[in-house]
């Protein structure tokens, strides 16, 4: 436990001091304050704009950034050795594995309250009317984003190649927001091979939809927010236990 | 007798490298049936060509690669475990650290790896022996090739390992490095500490006296212990009616020869101290390997 924490403090340190790392963050930084520059340029609901392309804008950067380090840190890790010098330390695969991961994931927790923070202080300064499905929505891209990590990693231990890691990741995040239509697809093709395909595909890939945050879900928000968090937690947890198996395997 | 901390059994290993298209696989055996043992505060040098199978080998003994056929047993215990890990010491041939941070937060982190107690001390302690005090505060980007190798055994040595396995040591490091590398490994063997090393610049570890094993093509060729005085012999030039010739006398039996000669009435022209090096009977035994090959086909 206390080298899988070593591990994610380690990694969080790393990717904070890693210089793409803050010319990322400087340039989403500047496109939030681009937006508010811009925002006179909407007929009505200015701060409704702010809202929906600012956190748009942080997800997808910190996506970048999620998928980049997630599917490229064993990689990484790997051609310049550094792999080595841990697994040669009384750590398991395992545990080597659980703090990266662990690492990036708070790397990009760490990342939404910053970016959500000036974006707030922003809408703040804009007199905005900002509601409770405006703050969970942090968390539900949180959630959306700690489960591509996981799978990212997943994907950087089994392919052999950096690339095909990287594609493999960035096609589940664009399938799990639409996962929720496969089995009207299923139903559709009626039986056969592709019915159970897309079934398959609806059981395995993870579900954005069930993730993304609306007005219609306030009434039972508490029960909302509590089993999507299960479900995040159980996902991420899911793909980190195949993924230590898999490495486990795996020869350096 | 000294206990023996490594046992290397019959060690094979083939990689297998399969063409997801063609389903083809490509088969390289980097080990062919290694056996040797280190005994607990040696020194024991594997010495061999570029892909000679020095950095596989050290891979199956550190379990980072399974091998194919054979067997490691380190510390009595087939196998290496994660507890092991408390008591060995690596550096791989090359490696890269995080260049944006600081020798200081590097090493904590290793010193947290190893869950020790007091990190601070040590990890000053450690910085000091390597000679790098002054840079504890700096990023890592500032260093120059040599300052990481010596990180590099700044944190091979951080848990005062008993077995000590050097990649390479050597290494990318200048006349002064290397002399700092030397001094450090001998002192550590001073101290106890086993340490297995691998390297192809011989004449650094001709200080270091020891055993060394020849490998080249993944096959072990020869295990000696190397004392500059027994690999020395004495070349006679002598000469008699107008024909010169050349009498090779071993160490210790010069006086003798020379007064056989004498008697025989040949006029000594030369007596030559001739010293072997590691690298003569390196490459004597890679020659012989060369002979094998040609002798098989």
């Amino acid at each position: 436990m206390r080298q899988t924490w070593a591990i994610l403090k380690f990694t969080l340190k790393e990717n904070i001091s890693n210089k793409v790392f803050k010319g990322f963050i400087a340039f989403t930084i500047l496109i939030l304050l681009g937006i508010v520059v811009f925002k006179s340029l909407a007929l009505y609901s200015q701060n409704d704009v702010v809202i929906g392309i600012g956190q748009l804008a942080i997800e997808f950067f910190l996506l970048l950034i999620a998928i980049f380090a997630s599917s490229t840190q064993y990689f990484k890790d790997k051609k310049e050795k550094s792999i080595y010098l841990i697994l040669t330390k009384p750590v398991s695969k395992t545990q080597y594995i659980w703090g990266k991961t662990l690492g990036i994931i708070a790397l990009i927790g760490i990342d939404i309250i910053i970016m959500g923070g000036i974006l707030t202080v922003i809408l703040l300064l804009g007199k905005a009317n900002l509601t409770a499905t405006y703050y969970l929505a942090y968390l539900y891209m949180f959630y959306k984003l700690a489960i591509i990590i996981a799978i990212g990693v997943l994907f950087s231990v089994i392919s052999d190649s950096m690339i095909t890691s990287n594609i493999f990741t960035i096609l589940v995040y664009i399938l799990a927001y639409g996962v929720y239509e496969l089995p009207l697809l299923a139903k559709q093709v009626g039986g056969g091979a592709l019915n159970w395909l897309f079934m398959t595909l609806y059981y395995i890939l993870p579900n954005y939809y069930s993730l993304t945050i609306r007005d219609a879900l306030l009434p039972q928000i508490s029960l909302h927010v509590l089993s999507t968090t299960l479900y995040s937690v159980g996902y991420c947890v899911i793909i980190m236990v195949i993924a230590s198996m898999i490495f486990q395997r795996k020869e350096l | 007798m000294s206990k023996t901390i490594l046992k290397v059994n019959g060690l094979s290993k083939v990689y297998v490298n399969k063409d997801v298209f063609s389903k083809k696989e490509k088969q390289f055996q980097a080990l062919k049936g290694i056996s040797f043992e280190v005994n607990e505060g040696e020194i024991f040098s594997i010495i061999g060509l570029n892909g000679a199978g020095k950095t596989s080998l050290i891979k199956s003994i550190l379990g980072l690669i399974k091998p194919t056929k054979g067997s490691v047993e380190i510390f009595g215990k087939v196998g290496v475990l994660k507890e092991d890990f408390n008591f060995i010491g690596y550096l791989p041939e090359i490696s890269y650290y995080p260049r944006e941070v600081t020798l200081k937060n590097l090493m904590y982190y290793y010193a947290d790896l190893y869950q020790i107690r007091e990190k601070k001390k040590r990890v000053e302690e450690v910085i000091e022996k390597v000679g790098l005090s002054q840079k504890l505060n700096v990023k890592l980007e500032k260093f120059s090739k040599g300052m990481l190798q010596r990180v590099g055994i700044a944190q091979a040595i951080i848990n005062a390992p008993k077995l000590l396995i050097l990649d390479e040591p050597m290494s990318g490091l200048d006349p002064l490095g290397r002399k700092l590398m030397k001094d450090l490994i001998l002192e550590l063997h001073a101290l106890g500490t086993t340490v297995i090393l691998t390297t192809h610049i011989l004449s650094d570890i001709e200080s270091f006296g020891g055993r060394i094993a020849i490998i080249n093509g993944g096959v072990l060729k020869k295990t000696f212990s190397f004392v500059q005085e027994e690999n020395s012999h004495y070349e006679i030039k002598c000469e008699k009616l107008g024909t010169s010739e050349t009498v090779i006398v071993e160490e210790g039996a010069l006086s003798v020869k020379l007064g056989e000669l004498s008697a025989l009435g040949l006029k000594i022209l030369a007596v030559e101290h001739v010293r072997k090096n590691l690298e003569t009977i390196f490459l004597e035994t890679i020659s012989h390997l060369n002979v094998d090959k040609s002798t098989l086909k």
